[in-house]
């Protein structure tokens, strides 16, 4: 059932690569309209399986995705980016033989006012209207995020699906990452955030989901989890966020 | 030798052709397609059909167009063959190599491929015969182009040099210009990325192989047209599209152009230089040249 507010629904959901040998196990969450939901878990939590599976590319075997009430379970990737939901891979995730413009072009090849939407995410990456005419691959590992988060933004989703946004950049860049995350939720983007570092994480979302041996563990307010005892001496290296 | 070489430049283009289907192909569905060879066949065949039904529609086409052996009605039967050959490369792939890959692997899909062009090849001798036929019995004579070195040249070669480089401008155009082509590059590099982004990859597939056999289907054409149309030229060809896309490296239709000039210009030379029993292996010999050297070939990335 969809929670009153949630844009996005994972309902007890089963998943996984190979037939028979499910990954994720009766998963449930919900996004809220305009919030950041983070994913958080020991390694082979399941954490990237299930941003995958909302995406489509993983093939769920049981229970139910829905945005905005409309289930979009097994739905093909290809068709969800045109529903409303992006999604920006850990790694891999621009088109290095491609420019910058190509990139985004791509994304934009079937909206009527592609060259506007083009300019708006020129004006809000800077650093991509200046290398546009480069190839992807030229990026630095920040630029690279950046182009992949403005990939997503192109589509003008609903909702956002981050696998590690902060993975292999510098403490700065990352910091700038998921800051600039938390502000696509005032433009009306609601994020849900797989993130391996833990307390940036926290520190920019609303709502926080445990997984273990891909199953629910643990949920709550993201405040409240960061400075739970019991979750920081589990998940956050021993210590409590913001113990003196 | 100039004439070799020139010579081996006008075989070159048309392997260029035959290896552009070939190695994007490929680098999308990541299987060696043996049989990509036998569309080159299919369109050979496809034109002479094409050239009958239009001269038989309308006598008066059968005009040869200017100084060439080509007449308007090949000429409109060459691009009726492009697209039936892309269309049979659909069918072959919707029949057969579909199948396969949504339940086995890649090599069950070179072991078909076999089975394919065997079938085309079979498929094509049973219907026109092996007695190999020409589009016209006209004769066009080579033209001397320069008598010091002396150099020759069929305004017919002419014409196929310039056909295939404007279809390949063509193809380069589309690939760099227009978001169709950003979708068929973002396919090959990353499949799962490129769904994401909302290609889908069912149709850039379609779209892959249609492409692939009408580039296919010109090359049977143009070789045929200075030379004969036979069940064997696939079979003929079908190392030497191998090793322009070997040498360009597996993916880059840019690669696969420069490999199919290296591919016609090694041939060419070979028979000025070698006994004419020896320049079928050239193929093989550029195969393992490069595959020592730089085995992702001229273009290709390391893996």
């Amino acid at each position: 059932m969809s929670e009153p507010g949630a844009v996005l629904s994972v309902d007890r959901l089963v998943a996984g690569y190979v037939k028979g040998l499910p990954i994720l196990n009766q998963v449930s969450l919900h996004l809220i309209e305009r919030s950041i939901a983070v994913i958080i878990g020991p390694n082979g939590a399941g954490k990237s399986t299930l941003i995958k599976a909302i995406a489509g590319l993983v093939p769920v075997s049981d229970g139910a995705i829905r945005l905005n009430g409309r289930d979009i379970t097994g739905i093909r990737p290809d068709r969800l980016a045109g529903l409303g939901v992006s999604y920006v891979p850990q790694s891999e995730n621009i088109f290095r033989t491609l420019t910058v413009r190509q990139n985004l072009l791509l994304v934009l090849r079937r909206k009527r006012s592609g060259g506007r939407r083009l300019d708006e995410l020129f004006a809000l990456f800077p650093p991509l209207a200046d290398k546009q005419r480069e190839r992807a691959e030229s990026l630095s590992g920040g630029q690279r995020q950046m182009l992949a988060i403005a990939m997503a933004l192109a589509a003008e989703p609903a909702v956002i699906l981050m696998d590690e946004p902060s993975a292999g950049l510098s403490p700065k860049a990352a910091s700038e990452v998921l800051a600039f995350a938390r502000g696509l939720t005032e433009q009306g983007v609601s994020i849900l955030l797989v993130e391996q570092n833990v307390r940036q994480a926290l520190a920019i979302a609303d709502y926080c989901y445990i997984l273990a041996e891909g199953r629910n563990q643990v949920e709550g307010a993201a405040d409240a989890l960061s400075s739970d005892p019991v979750v920081g001496e589990i998940y956050l290296g021993g210590k409590r966020v913001g113990a003196a | 030798m100039i004439q070799a070489l020139l010579d081996g430049v006008l075989v070159g283009s048309v392997v260029s052709l035959g290896a552009i289907g070939l190695t994007m192909i490929m680098h999308l569905l990541r299987f060696a397609n043996f049989s990509h060879a036998e569309l080159l066949s299919i369109g050979a065949y496809a034109a002479l059909v094409f050239d009958g039904l239009f001269a038989a529609a309308v006598p008066a086409a059968k005009a040869a167009v200017g100084p060439l052996s080509l007449t308007w009605t090949l000429f409109l039967a060459i691009i009726a063959a492009m697209a039936l050959t892309g269309l049979s490369a659909v069918v072959i792939d919707r029949l057969v190599f579909k199948r396969i890959r949504e339940t086995a692997g890649p090599l069950s899909m070179v072991f078909a491929s076999f089975g394919v062009a065997l079938i085309i090849r079979s498929a094509l001798s049973l219907v026109f015969g092996l007695k190999p036929r020409l589009y016209t019995d006209d004769i066009v004579f080579a033209v001397t182009i320069s008598s010091d070195p002396q150099l020759l040249v069929k305004p017919d070669q002419v014409f196929v040099f310039g056909a295939a480089v404007a279809i390949m401008l063509a193809l380069h155009l589309v690939l760099s210009r227009t978001t169709f082509g950003y979708a068929l590059r973002a396919v090959a590099e990353n499949p799962s990325l490129a769904q994401v982004a909302g290609v889908r990859l069912s149709t850039v597939i379609a779209v892959t192989w249609v492409v692939g056999g009408a580039l296919a289907g010109a090359a049977g054409v143009f070789h045929a047209l200075d030379n004969q149309v036979s069940p064997a030229i696939g079979h003929n060809f079908v190392l030497a599209v191998f090793a322009a896309t070997i040498v360009g490296g597996i993916g880059s239709v840019y690669g696969a152009v420069l490999g199919g000039f290296l591919v016609g210009i090694a041939f060419g030379l070979a028979l000025a230089i070698m006994p004419p029993g020896y320049s079928p292996a050239m193929p093989f010999l550029i195969i393992l040249g490069v595959l020592f050297i730089r085995p992702q070939g001229v273009f290709g990335e390391q893996r």
